[in-house]
């Protein structure tokens, strides 16, 4: 179906179907036979496309060129500098940094979750989504958690804040599942609990 | 004075001419001549997507209102504004905003305002989105999109005449998704380093998030190592997405193919890239299944209505049919 849409389409440049017809009505000193955009003379940075821009008065023409020209340079200034010695704090201009780095095939893969107890008894596994916060995030928060176990106590309140009352958290740990690695393969799996908060 | 008879003198090339030669060259290719209605239906593509991933895709970055204050780590943009501290009331401002503005710039009212707006509310929207320890790359080229789309004329959908504006307004966006590539390489190598492609690379994001798909897989690192060199050796050679004919054309499948592969094995989707990957196509000869109204670029009052410019197709496109244009045209 997605091809049939496509159906008769090919992706070299567009050939234009374009004719020109005598026109005195922007360049009046011309005549008319010399009336195409053609006769303009070019924008910086290149010649022009020769239709829609060709009634519009060169002045203007070059105007948004040069603005386009110099958006364009600084905006791929900015991602080339920001790639090669940005950080991602420099977003928008941040490198490309998804999965950019690794792990030894004789290394550990971590992978976080929480446990929480209620206030009712009740034991909780909790993916970071129940708490409304991303894996990756939580991984790029990992030393903040360690660091900062008072950060669980309010992610338990927001939590409680919006469940029944006997769901509300009495008990919330961050643990980090570690999966290690020989030859490439997984081989055994622990946890280690990185951070907890108990109500007093 | 014994010149060959027929031998050219030769061209002198001073450093000058060739300069300006190749700026020209640059600015042929950057302002390339695609037809204005391709813009426009791409602008129309953009905006729906942008309403879909607000209310499905993203909404999750509603519930960074949720999340307590002091996770918010501000990013130098953040930082230097100053952002708010995102709270449930301003995601709530921030997303109806953008719901609105997005829907009023599909229906063209006041676009290029709309445009803007939409840019700067989907931006911090963004910000928002990274600032919780976790920053995204694959929204570059949609940000770009929307950043550049204003600048285009969003009326006359059936023009079919060759637009600069539009020409670079989809150049822009292609360059875009090719650097998301190619610059993704590159932060391979530099962060990861050349371990990247001898190392657990895939073993770990399958342990993370792999699918029933993946999941067999990770019995075999030979052949995700293999996965490994392939994906960097398609990002280095993304450019050539930029290329006409059938490199080009391979390349962009391939593109294609690859998302497909790293969705079913990973269940990322990468939706806002994949959506800016269409710049690439002639999306405006895809006929939706409803009837379109058609409005002319300049306008139904402008005398400039049927006065061509130098060109048949324009304007009075919109009152001729196709085999009416094409005797026209013949006739001449």
């Amino acid at each position: 179906m997605f091809r049939s849409c496509f159906s008769g389409v090919t992706f070299e440049a567009y050939r234009l179907r374009v004719v020109r017809v005598p026109s005195t009505e922007h360049h009046p000193q011309k005549g008319a036979a010399n009336a195409g955009a053609g006769d303009q003379p070019p924008a910086p940075g290149g010649s022009t496309s020769r239709a829609f821009t060709a009634g519009l008065p060169t002045a203007a023409r070059r105007r948004g060129r040069l603005v386009r020209n110099l958006l364009t340079a600084l905006v791929f200034l900015g991602v080339i500098t920001s790639s090669v010695w940005g950080e991602d704090d420099h977003f928008p201009f941040a490198p490309f940094r998804m999965y950019s780095t690794t792990t030894s095939p004789s290394g550990t893969v971590t992978m976080p979750h929480f446990e929480a107890v209620t206030v009712s008894g009740a034991r909780l596994e909790l993916e970071t989504e129940d708490l409304g916060l991303r894996t990756a995030e939580v991984l790029g928060l990992m030393d903040r958690f360690r660091r900062e176990p008072a950060l669980l106590r309010r992610l338990a309140q927001t939590h409680g804040a919006t469940g029944p009352a006997r769901s509300r958290l009495a008990e919330l740990s961050l643990v980090q599942g570690i999966h290690s690695l020989r030859d490439g393969r997984p081989d055994g799996y622990s946890e280690e609990i990185v951070s907890v908060w108990r109500e007093r | 004075m014994a010149r060959e008879i027929g031998r050219s003198k030769p061209v002198t090339q001073t450093p000058g001419a060739v300069l300006q030669r190749a700026a020209a060259g640059l600015g042929r290719w950057w302002y390339p001549s695609l037809p204005h209605n391709r813009a426009v239906v791409f602008r129309s593509i953009i905006y729906t997507f942008v309403i879909v991933d607000v209310l499905l895709t993203s909404f999750a970055i509603g519930w960074h209102g949720e999340l307590p204050g002091e996770l918010y780590q501000p990013l130098l943009i953040g930082r230097i504004l100053p952002l708010p501290v995102p709270t449930p009331l301003l995601l709530s401002v921030i997303k109806t905003a953008l719901l609105v503005f997005s829907a009023l710039a599909l229906v063209r009212k006041m676009p290029r305002l709309t445009g803007i707006a939409v840019f700067v509310l989907y931006l911090e929207w963004m910000v928002v989105n990274f600032s919780y320890g976790k920053v995204d790359h694959d929204r570059f080229a949609l940000l770009v999109a929307l950043a550049v789309l204003p600048t285009v004329s969003p009326n006359a959908t059936q023009d079919e005449g060759p637009d600069e504006a539009a020409g670079w307004a989809l150049r822009c966006v292609q360059v875009a998704v090719v650097l998301t590539y190619f610059m993704a390489a590159y932060a391979k190598l530099r962060f990861g380093g050349i371990e990247w492609l001898n190392g657990a690379t895939l073993v770990r994001a399958i342990l993370r998030r792999g699918t029933v798909v993946a999941d067999p897989l990770i019995a075999y690192p030979a052949l995700l190592i293999g996965a490994q060199y392939l994906i960097v050796a398609f990002e280095l050679a993304s450019p050539l997405m930029l290329a006409k004919g059938r490199l080009g054309r391979v390349l962009l499948w391939a593109a294609f193919a690859f998302h497909a592969g790293i969705y079913a094995t990973l269940r990322l989707s990468f939706i806002p890239h994949l959506v800016c990957l269409l710049a690439f196509l002639p999306v405006e000869r895809v006929r939706p299944p409803w009837p379109v109204t058609t409005r002319s670029r300049t306008g139904r009052g402008s005398p400039d209505r049927y006065s061509s410019q130098g060109h048949v197709c324009q304007g009075s496109a919109t009152k001729l049919s196709r085999k009416a244009l094409a005797e026209r045209v013949s006739t001449r």
